[in-house]
C-alpha cells in the first residue's frame, strides 16, 4: 500500500507540474503532425510523386508509403517520448535540486521510477491518440484493427522502452550528464528501428543490430496490426520477440539502477551535476 | 540521558585520482571525515559546527543515510542506518539544501502533501498534517500560490515544514538561515526553539556562530575531519577562559604587522580579515595579559603606519573559542 502511495504522489506531482506549463500543449498539436511530414515529402519528392502501389507492396507489405511512415513514426514517438521523459526524469529533479529530498524519504527508490514511468505512458498515450487522430483526419489514413489491438501494440514495447530509460536514469546518477548519450542511441535506434523504412534495405550488419532492439519487432507488429490488417495471432512472432527482448532489457537495467544506487552512496554524488 | 543518534567512529575516505589522457597517473586518498564520535541525546539541540571543507556535510549525508561511510557505525533512534536505512529514514525529518529542496512549481499544500505520501501518510492524514504545519509556520494565507512566488524566507519556511511533515523525533536541519534576512533567521529560530520544546531533537548546521551559540545545548566543532571539541557553548567559552580577545579595525594590514604582534609577549594568536564592504581590516587578538600587551599592540600598529578605526575588548566567544581550537577563522 505504501508503494503504491508513493508511485500516485510521484505520478500526481508530475501531472500538476506539467499542467504549470502549458505549452506543451502546443507540442502535442503540432509535433505528430510535422514530424512524418520530412518523410513522406522525402517519398513522394524521389519517387516523383507517383509512387506505385505494387512496389511499396513489395518492400514494406503495405500497399501506402503515407500509413507505412506514419505508424513507423507514430510508434517511434511513443517509445521516444515516454523513454526520455522517463530516463531523463531523475536528471530533471537533480538539475531542480530536489533529488536528494526525495532520496532521503524512507521509499523504495525504484518507487519514484516507476511513478514518473506511469505519468510519462499516460503523456505518451495521450500524445498517441492525438497522432492517431490527426492522421485519421488529416492526412487520411485508414487503420485496420481495433482500438483494443492497437493499445496492445503500444504496450508489448513498455519492457524494453523502461529497460532503456532505466539504464539512462543510472546514467544520469553516474555520470550526470546524458545528452550526449540520449543522441547518439536516439539517432541510433530510429536508423536501426526503420521507423520510416523497411529494415531489408539496410547492409547485413545493420539488420543484425536491429534485431537485438525490442523497438524493431514492435514497429513491425504494430504495422502490421494497424495497416496490414493482420490478426495478433499473425503479428505473434514480432510480438513475442518484442516481449522478450524488452523483459532482457528491463532485467539489465534493473541490475544496472541497483548497481548505480550502491555506487552513488559511496560517493556521495547524488546531487553533483 | 536517552541517546537519539549515535555516531560511532565513523570515517570517510575518498579517493581522488589525477588524470592524463584518460590514465590515472595519481591516486591520492582524501580523509573527509577521519573517526568521528558523538551522541545526541533525546529533546536536545545539537550543533555542528565548522568552516566549508570541514566534514559537516559529509558526517550528515551519513547520518542520513545519503553516503556510506568507509568505516563505524549511525544510529538513529536505535536503528541503524546502514543495514535499516527505511527505518532510520523515518524517523528523521531533514532540510538538506535550502530551498532548493522543494519544488517551485507546486504551491506550499502541495509540496508537503506530496512528502507527507512520501513518509507514508495517506490522504487525509497528509492534508490534516499540511494544515497544521502551514498554520504553525504562518503560511496560511499564501499556502495555494506557487513556491516560485515567494520570498526567500517563506521558501525556507516550506523546507522547513518538509522537515517536520513527518513528524519525526529527530529533524536535521542544515545551515537552514542561510541566505536569510535578519528578521527571517529570528522568526525561524523561534520555530526551531518550538520543535524542541515538544521534546523533538535538533540536528543543527550552522556557520553562524552566534545562531549555535542561542541555539544549541551542546556543540561539536569539526575540522578537518575531526572533531576537535564537544560540550555546551558555555563549557567551551569558559575553556578559553584565561584567553582574552582584542578586535581592531585598522585601515590596512601587512605580514609584517600581524608577525610583529604575534611576536609580542602573551599574545597567542593573530587572526587578519579584510572587510570589503568597510575596506578595512579587523585584527582579531588571543592573548593571556590584558594589562600588558595592549600598549605593545598599539606600538606595533603605529610602527606600521596604520591608522586604528576601532578596538574592542570582548569577552570570549564560539568563534574565539574556534580561533582559539583552529588558529583560523570560522569564516576563512
Amino acid at each position: 500500500m505504501r508503494r503504491i502511495r508513493t508511485i500516485k504522489a510521484v505520478f500526481l506531482k508530475e501531472f500538476t507540474q506539467l499542467t504549470r506549463y502549458p505549452t506543451w500543449i502546443i507540442q502535442l498539436i503540432v509535433w505528430p503532425l510535422i514530424f512524418p511530414l520530412m518523410y513522406i515529402l522525402s517519398a513522394m519528392g524521389l519517387s516523383g510523386g507517383n509512387i506505385s502501389s505494387q512496389a511499396v507492396k513489395t518492400a514494406t507489405g503495405s500497399s501506402s508509403v503515407m500509413g507505412f511512415i506514419v505508424v513507423g513514426t507514430m510508434a517511434w514517438m511513443w517509445v521516444n517520448t515516454t523513454m526520455w521523459n522517463f530516463g531523463t526524469y531523475l536528471r530533471e529533479e537533480q538539475m531542480r535540486g530536489t533529488l536528494e529530498s526525495n532520496w532521503l524519504c524512507p521509499i523504495n527508490k525504484f518507487d519514484i521510477l516507476i511513478g514518473s514511468a506511469l505519468f510519462s505512458i499516460f503523456f505518451s498515450f495521450i500524445f498517441s491518440t492525438v497522432s492517431v487522430l490527426e492522421y485519421r483526419f488529416i492526412y487520411g489514413i485508414h487503420f485496420t484493427g481495433n482500438i483494443l489491438t492497437w493499445i496492445l501494440m503500444f504496450l508489448i514495447m513498455i519492457p524494453g522502452v523502461y529497460g532503456i530509460g532505466i539504464g539512462f536514469a543510472s546514467l544520469v546518477l553516474w555520470a550526470k550528464e546524458t545528452n550526449a548519450a540520449v543522441n547518439v542511441v536516439r539517432g541510433t535506434m530510429m536508423i536501426l528501428c526503420g521507423i520510416t523504412f523497411p529494415i531489408a534495405v539496410m547492409p547485413g550488419f545493420m539488420r543484425g543490430l536491429a534485431k537485438l532492439l525490442p523497438f524493431t519487432y514492435g514497429i513491425s507488429a504494430t504495422r502490421q496490426v494497424m495497416l496490414n490488417g493482420n490478426t495478433l495471432y499473425k503479428a505473434r512472432g514480432d510480438i513475442f520477440m518484442c516481449l522478450l527482448e524488452g523483459f532482457i532489457l528491463l532485467i539489465i537495467g534493473r541490475m544496472i539502477f541497483m548497481h548505480t544506487e550502491k555506487k552513488v552512496k559511496e560517493s556521495g554524488s547524488l546531487e553533483r551535476f | 540521558m536517552e541517546k537519539a543518534v549515535e555516531v560511532k567512529n565513523i570515517k570517510k575516505y575518498f579517493i581522488s585520482k589525477k588524470k592524463k589522457f584518460l590514465r590515472t597517473i595519481e591516486k591520492k586518498e582524501f580523509k573527509a571525515v577521519d573517526d568521528v564520535s558523538f551522541d545526541i541525546y533525546k529533546g536536545e539541540i545539537f550543533g555542528l559546527l565548522g568552516p566549508n571543507g570541514a566534514g559537516k556535510t559529509t558526517t550528515i549525508k551519513m547520518i542520513t543515510g545519503l553516503l556510506r561511510p568507509t568505516d563505524g557505525t549511525v544510529f538513529v533512534m536505535g536503528e541503524d542506518v546502514d543495514k535499516k536505512p527505511m527505518k532510520a529514514l523515518g524517523k528523521i525529518g531533514t532540510v538538506l539544501a535550502g530551498d532548493r529542496s522543494i519544488y517551485w512549481k507546486l504551491s506550499a499544500r502541495e509540496n508537503l502533501e506530496y512528502f507527507a505520501a512520501l513518509y507514508g501518510c495517506n490522504k487525509k492524514e497528509a492534508a490534516k498534517r499540511t494544515e497544521i504545519i502551514l498554520k504553525r509556520l504562518d503560511l496560511e494565507e499564501k499556502a495555494d500560490e506557487l513556491v516560485e512566488k515567494y520570498s526567500t524566507g517563506m521558501k525556507q519556511k516550506v523546507a522547513l515544514g518538509k522537515a517536520l511533515i513527518p513528524n519525526a523525533p529527530v529533524v536535521l536541519l542544515d545551515e537552514p538561515t542561510l541566505g536569510l534576512d535578519p528578521q527571517s533567521a529570528i522568526n525561524l529560530r523561534e520555530i526551531i526553539l518550538d520543535i524542541k520544546s515538544e521534546g523533538r531533537t535538533v540536528l543543527l548546521t550552522t556557520h553562524y556562530m552566534e545562531e549555535a551559540d542561542f541555539l544549541c545545548d551542546r556543540i561539536a566543532i569539526i575540522d578537518g575531519g575531526k572533531v576537535i571539541a564537544l560540550d555546551t557553548p558555555e563549557n567551551l567559552k569558559k575553556s578559553i577562559n584565561e584567553v582574552k580577545t582584542i578586535k581592531i579595525e585598522l585601515t590596512n594590514v601587512s605580514d609584517k604587522l600581524i608577525s610583529g604582534i604575534n611576536k609580542v609577549e602573551h599574545v597567542e594568536k593573530v587572526i587578519s580579515n579584510y572587510n570589503s564592504q568597510k575596506r578595512n581590516h579587523t585584527l582579531t587578538i588571543h592573548h593571556t595579559d590584558g594589562d600588558t600587551v595592549m600598549q605593545k599592540i598599539l606600538d606595533c600598529i603605529s610602527q606600521n603606519k596604520s591608522q586604528i578605526l576601532n578596538v574592542n575588548v570582548l569577552e570570549p566567544s564560539l568563534e574565539d573559542v574556534f580561533i582559539h581550537l583552529t588558529g583560523k577563522s570560522l569564516r576563512e
